[in-house]
């Protein structure tokens, strides 16, 4: 025994503890299951369909290297895009908003020639000519007929208003407030100074189709006028279809005659005696006279 | 500079190395070329070593004969993309260490230890005998008791410290091959090297001597 221990090493190492650690081997027979379990494994993974993604993934990963410049040019050309967006939709914002009730108006002007004294309160209220155009929008939707009505209605109020509208956008771009006073008169002065919007016409014409009150309430009146026609244009494609439409079912008719009995009851109750005391409302539009009792 | 940060950081191999990984290269053309038996040949001639020490690491048999089998998948599915930049062995190291790493982390909290037994060696039985002065059924207890402890020393290593402690110790390599394996610098390894080994030695102060 001790001439056993005079062949060992003298001092244990951590180093000769770990070497024991190699012999901590599997027996022989464990590489054969070792080597029948690998084949069938390889087998399997050669039958398995890869996934769409390892081909790509595959490719890009060739070029790791172009990992770091790709990514910084990415990011730069989003913040790029993201602040021209933003500038360009805070162009808009600088601009001066329309006034709505309640608002004050933000324009730096000289108050007109033609009404020095007039008030907010006063924009409010609705001009005949807004009028006849918002009782036309609002006409739209109740039947075919009436839509058609008030497209012709707001195309005819539309055109009226635009060319003055212009004028009085040329004369605030030039900051011409004195030569205010020549447009007296002109429809589009009723609509106040630019951004004093009449509100009834913002409400009529933001419920047109396209129209939203949050891109109506910022624009200035030359965006109003510039929007009117687009209003009619919507209006007329609404137009155009229904009438396709109603010209494919070969039941509109341009010129729809009331029925037979309702023609005879109108009849004999104008011809009555007195009628005219009951009447309440006489309205003429274009080739159409209505009357309501 | 940058050339010589390049040329330094090449593997200096011994001749024996480089005859091995000529050999290596020879048939990993085969392999490419067609010859799928082939690789049967590498896959015998290395399946004990990446064993060894996937098992080291793990410190379970059946994870370890399971991810020796996925790391010789990968490297088969992989071999055309194999330019011989390094050497074989060393990409196939690469390749069975970072799946074990992977799957250590993934399972950091379930872990199961089955261990091999030991296989009493002339080295081994030197250091079994001094050891301890037992013999018969007393000496194999020492040595199952030793093997314990050993192994629970190296569990408490995190996994890169055991890592190179592995491939070092265990499994012989040198610093330069197992900083390309690991994917560092030779000093790191050394440091780690160095951290590892004093931690083991307080861990197993009892059975030095």
């Amino acid at each position: 025994m001790s001439d056993r221990r005079s062949q060992t090493p003298s001092r244990v190492t951590v180093e000769d503890l770990l070497h024991m650690k190699r012999t901590e081997r599997p027996p022989p027979e464990f590489w054969a299951g070792f080597e029948r379990e690998l084949r069938q494994k390889q087998l399997a993974a050669l039958v398995k369909r890869r996934s769409w993604w390892h081909g790509p993934a595959a490719t890009f990963s060739r070029f790791g290297w172009l990992r770091l410049p790709v990514g910084a040019t990415a990011v730069l050309a989003v913040t790029l895009v993201s602040i021209r967006h933003y500038s360009a939709s805070d162009r808009y914002r600088d601009e001066p908003r329309g006034v709505l009730a309640g608002e004050k108006a933000v324009l730096p002007t000289k108050p007109s020639a033609s009404s020095p004294e007039s008030k907010p309160a006063e924009s409010v209220s609705a001009t005949p000519l807004s009028q006849s155009m918002i009782s036309a929008v609002q006409a739209m939707p109740k039947s075919p007929e009436a839509n058609v009505v008030a497209s012709d209605a707001l195309r005819a109020s539309s055109e009226q208003i635009v060319e003055p509208i212009r004028r009085v956008d040329e004369l605030h771009d030039r900051a011409d407030y004195s030569s205010f006073g020549q447009l007296a008169g002109l429809p589009a002065i009723q609509l106040g100074a630019p951004g004093d919007v009449d509100p009834m016409l913002v409400d009529a014409t933001a419920h047109l189709g396209g129209f939203e009150d949050r891109s109506i309430s910022t624009l200035r009146p030359h965006r109003v006028a510039e929007a009117l026609p687009t209003a009619v244009a919507v209006t007329e494609q609404r137009r155009s279809r229904l009438l396709a439409a109603l010209g494919s079912a070969g039941t509109y008719t341009p010129e729809p005659s009331a029925p037979e009995h309702a023609k005879r009851s109108v009849i004999r109750y104008l011809a009555e005696d007195g009628w005219d005391r009951s009447m309440s409302r006489l309205q003429a539009e274009a080739d159409r006279l209505s009357i309501r009792f | 500079m940058a050339f010589t940060k390049a040329l330094s950081k090449t593997l200096v191999m011994t001749p024996e190395r480089q005859q091995e990984a000529d050999s290596d290269w020879e048939v990993v053309r085969r392999v490419q070329a067609g010859d799928v038996a082939a690789f049967d040949k590498l896959m015998r001639k290395y399946r004990e070593r990446i064993y060894s020490v996937i098992y080291n690491l793990c410190a379970n048999r059946e994870d370890a004969a399971d991810l020796t089998q996925g790391t010789f998948i990968k490297t088969f599915q992989s071999i055309n993309r194999f330019q011989g930049q390094s050497s074989f062995f060393t990409w196939l190291y690469r390749i069975g260490v970072n799946a074990t790493l992977t799957h250590l982390r993934k399972n950091r909290l379930r872990t199961f230890f089955s261990f091999e037994q030991f296989t009493e060696e002339e080295k081994s039985s030197e250091i079994i005998d001094a050891l301890t002065d037992k013999t018969g059924a007393d000496r194999a207890a020492f040595v199952k008791e030793l093997q314990e402890k050993l192994n629970e020393a190296l569990q408490k290593l995190s996994i890169k410290h055991r890592t190179v402690v592995t491939l070092f110790e265990i499994d012989g390599l040198s610093h330069d091959e197992i900083a390309e394996i690991v994917g560092c610098s030779v000093g790191t390894v050394r440091s780690r090297l160095h951290y590892a080994k004093q931690l083991l030695q307080a861990e197993l102060q009892s059975y030095l001597r």
